[in-house]
Formats: C-alpha cells, sequence, structure tokens
C-alpha cells in the first residue's frame, strides 16, 4: 500500500461535552495525536451533526449532560441509528461506572488519560475499520 | 396505648371506660375524679386518649384540654358535654379539642365512633410532625454538607493555586509563563467558588465582586504600571454558579488577551470593564484601546478557541469587534 502515515490520520472523532474547558482541552490533545476532531456541547448537537453526514468514526461521550438526552441516551440512539459507530462514555462520578451499561459501549473514568483514551479508539476501530 | 378518662361521677366513668374497653382491649385505662388525681395522672405517663367532662366540680374541660396538649402535644382528647354547651364544645375544637359528644345515652355509639376517630387523627398528626421532623433534620444535613463540600473544593483549588504559582517561581523563560497563567486560570475558578460560600442558598455569586478583584489583580500582574483599569459596575449582578463558572472564565481569557497583545512595545493604555443590568438582561462589555487586530489575524491558541464555548455554555451571546489601529470591544449579553 501508501507509505505510512501518521497512525490516526483522517480519523474522525467526534467528542461530546458540555463542560467547554474539558472538551476544548480533549479536542486540542487528540489533534496533537493525529485525529481529526469534531465538538458537540450536548447529545442534541451530536445528533444533529451524526444526521449532517459528517464522517465520524468514533463518538467520545460524557454521561452526564444537561438537556432532555444524556450521554447514555446518546449511546443508545448511535446504536439504533448508527450501530456500525463504536462510542466510548465517560464519567467522572464512580457510581454511573459501576452502573449497568449496554455492555458494548466501553466506560471511561474522567478525567481522561489520553493515552487510554488513543489506546481504546485503536481498538474499536481497528486496522481494518480506520480506511 | 394509655387512655386517662377525666369525669367527677364515677357512673360515667364507668360508662366511657366499658366503651373505651371494647374498643381498645388491650389498652391500659387511668380514672381522674378529682383535681389531684388528675395532677398526678399528668405527670404519669403518656396518654394516647383522654375522654374528659366539659364540667367538673374542680375545674372545666378548657382548662383540662390546654394542659393535656400541653403535655401531650399528639394526644387525642374527647370531651363529653351537656345539651346546649355544643358552642362551646366547637369553640374548644379550635384550642385541640378532637371531638365531642353530647352525654346521652343514646349518643353511646357516638361515643365509640369518636374516641376511634379521634385516635386515628391523633396518630396520624403524630406521624405527620416525626416526618416533618426527620425531614427537618435532613435538610439542614443536606445544608452541612453543601457547605462543607464548597468549603473543601475552594481550599483544593486554593491549593492547586499555590502549587502552580510555586512552581512558576522556581522555573524560568516560556514555562514559568505558561504555569502562571495556568495558576491564574485556577484562581478565576477559584474566586467563584469562594463567592458561592458567602451566599445562603450556595447557588448564586456575586459577579460584580468577582469581576472587580479579577480584573485588579491581572492588571496588577500584567498591566506593568503602564495599563489603567476603568471599572463601571454599578449594579450588583448576581449569577448562579453554573453560569458564573463559564463566564469567570470567558472573562478572564478576554481580560488577559487584551493585556498580553493589546498594548505591545511598551505602549499606555486603558482597559474598561462595564457591566450593565437592564430587567433581566446583564451587559458585559472589556474594551481595550490597543492596536487592535484584523478578523482573520487571530490566533487559534487554547484562549480564543475557549471563549465561544465559554460563552453558549453561560447561556450568552458573545461580540468581538476589532480594527487594527483602534482597540478590541467584547460584548457578551446574558439574557
Amino acid at each position: 500500500m501508501s507509505a505510512p502515515s501518521p497512525p490516526y490520520a483522517r480519523l474522525s472523532v467526534l467528542v461530546v461535552e458540555d463542560e467547554t474547558i474539558i472538551r476544548v482541552g480533549l479536542a486540542m490533545e487528540l489533534e496533537e495525536a493525529g485525529f481529526d476532531v469534531h465538538e458537540a456541547a450536548n447529545a442534541e448537537q451530536a445528533v444533529m451533526l451524526l444526521q449532517s453526514g459528517t464522517a465520524v468514526k468514533v463518538v467520545i461521550t460524557d454521561l452526564r449532560m444537561p438537556g432532555p438526552m444524556d450521554g447514555h441516551g446518546l449511546a443508545l440512539w448511535i446504536s439504533e441509528h448508527r450501530p456500525e459507530l463504536p462510542v466510548i462514555i465517560a464519567s467522572g462520578y464512580a457510581v454511573d461506572l459501576e452502573r449497568e451499561l449496554p455492555a458494548r459501549f466501553p466506560v471511561m473514568s474522567k478525567p481522561y488519560d489520553i493515552a487510554q483514551l488513543v489506546s481504546t479508539i485503536a481498538r474499536l476501530t481497528g486496522p481494518s475499520k480506520s480506511d | 396505648m394509655r387512655i386517662l378518662l377525666i369525669d367527677d361521677n364515677p357512673d360515667d366513668r364507668a360508662l366511657v371506660r366499658r366503651e373505651a374497653e371494647a374498643l381498645f382491649p388491650e389498652a391500659e385505662l387511668l380514672e381522674a375524679g378529682s383535681r389531684d388525681d388528675f395532677e398526678a395522672a399528668m405527670h404519669a405517663a403518656r396518654y394516647e386518649l383522654v375522654v374528659t367532662d366539659l364540667h367538673l366540680n374542680w375545674g372545666n374541660g378548657r382548662e383540662i384540654v390546654s394542659t393535656v396538649r400541653q403535655n401531650y402535644p399528639d394526644c387525642a382528647i374527647v370531651m363529653f358535654t351537656g345539651t346546649g354547651d355544643e358552642m362551646t364544645a366547637v369553640e374548644l375544637m379550635k384550642s385541640g379539642l378532637d371531638d365531642y359528644v353530647v352525654k346521652a345515652a343514646r349518643q353511646l355509639p357516638r361515643l365509640r365512633a369518636s374516641m376511634n376517630l379521634a385516635v386515628q387523627n391523633a396518630r396520624q398528626r403524630s406521624a405527620l410532625s416525626e416526618r416533618e421532623r426527620q425531614l427537618t433534620a435532613a435538610l439542614a444535613y443536606k445544608d452541612m454538607l453543601l457547605g462543607e463540600l464548597h468549603h473543601r473544593v475552594r481550599n483544593n483549588l486554593q491549593t492547586i493555586v499555590a502549587l502552580l504559582d510555586l512552581r512558576a517561581r522556581q522555573t524560568d523563560g516560556g514555562t514559568a509563563d505558561e504555569l502562571r497563567e495556568l495558576a491564574a486560570r485556577m484562581r478565576a475558578l477559584a474566586r467563584v467558588q469562594a463567592r458561592i460560600y458567602e451566599t445562603e442558598s450556595l447557588d448564586q455569586v456575586d459577579f460584580t465582586a468577582t469581576l472587580t478583584e479579577m480584573v485588579v489583580e491581572l492588571v496588577k500582574v500584567y498591566g506593568e504600571d503602564r495599563i489603567k483599569p476603568a471599572l463601571r459596575l454599578p449594579d450588583p449582578v448576581r449569577l448562579e454558579v453554573g453560569r458564573a463558572m463559564p463566564l469567570a472564565l470567558l472573562c478572564y481569557e478576554v481580560l488577559l488577551n487584551a493585556l498580553k497583545h493589546a498594548w505591545p512595545d511598551g505602549r499606555d493604555g486603558t482597559l474598561s470593564v462595564e457591566m450593565k443590568r437592564s430587567g433581566e438582561a446583564v451587559e458585559l462589555r472589556i474594551v481595550d484601546d490597543g492596536i487592535g487586530f484584523e478578523s482573520g489575524q487571530v490566533n487559534k491558541g487554547f484562549g480564543s478557541r475557549l471563549t465561544p464555548g465559554l460563552a453558549r455554555e453561560a447561556n450568552s451571546d458573545l461580540s468581538i469587534e476589532s480594527r487594527r489601529g483602534n482597540g478590541t470591544s467584547i460584548t457578551v449579553r446574558l439574557a
């Protein structure tokens, strides 16, 4: 195939997080790691972005967000409408991490550990899916 | 349960005793035929039901109701009256009597129903007041926890600020600047956090005070005596914490950006901060008389990427006006 590119070039991720500082900080770190990052401040914005046809390969969403739909609702929406799209759920609350969530969503604790997040994204997308 | 029967007529006491025993077979019954009996009974035990006559040869029903109520707020009280005493009885019901029954043979079935209902009502009252006591205690506990939590968060933020300041002093050059800026961002958050603690509801902050402190401090650190702050903050503005936090960070980013870039090469200048309230709406303007910038010339650093998101998070509109040579003006409108 062609010459090797940065490991995550062109891999597009959507970061859904209501706290601006955390969302922008995470987006900048993921951009540094080579990802193409889209941002949404709540679940509704994320749904609109996904419906608009924006190419997204992975969604990283906070669990607790204000508004009619939280991160869990978003994950369920995605599994219904975009079943091929992997979702990573994050929460800063220990009780959430013990809560029953659909098994196919990996759950991570906040604050985000970028190395762990990147390896989870790599595992979920795999070499065949990242093209 | 314990029941107290008060009547100076032993036959009437026996009559009430029969009805009460039929209704509450498990109850312990005490009788008071004299004032001494009554006074002794009031100190002897706790009663769930008191049945008393209105006219006693040693006292009256009004006094009995008031003494019983005072000693046993949750106790049921039923009164025997003669015909013609109904008005007195109704009046006594306002001061704590549960029910009254006219003393006559054909009223006996009503006595039983009346005692039963009065006891049930009293039990409900008692359960309610216990529930109310528990709720009051739970509320006080919640307030205490919330206060304690804010206190700890504030202390932790101050520790973080102190650590960053310390490292900034021990480091040189760009890293020291970075650390100082981080410390100042944390301090902006800590200021809001500290002000939460001042309010009774623990969900609002005095944003005017927060902003004043922030401007004064940033101008002192970055203004190097060249930049004069001009504060026009006539109205005290209180904001919910959920809006005050992102807005404080936004102000910090805007103020720092002006202080670092608006007056290069040692120029003098004025940094104006205005906040006006009209009804529910609040307008905040941060204006510098520096060199300004052309749109498109803006760098894409952390700060400038943050501000639009912070404005949305604070549920506000942000507009930025700038022209080369004509300073920059930032307006934030909170509806």
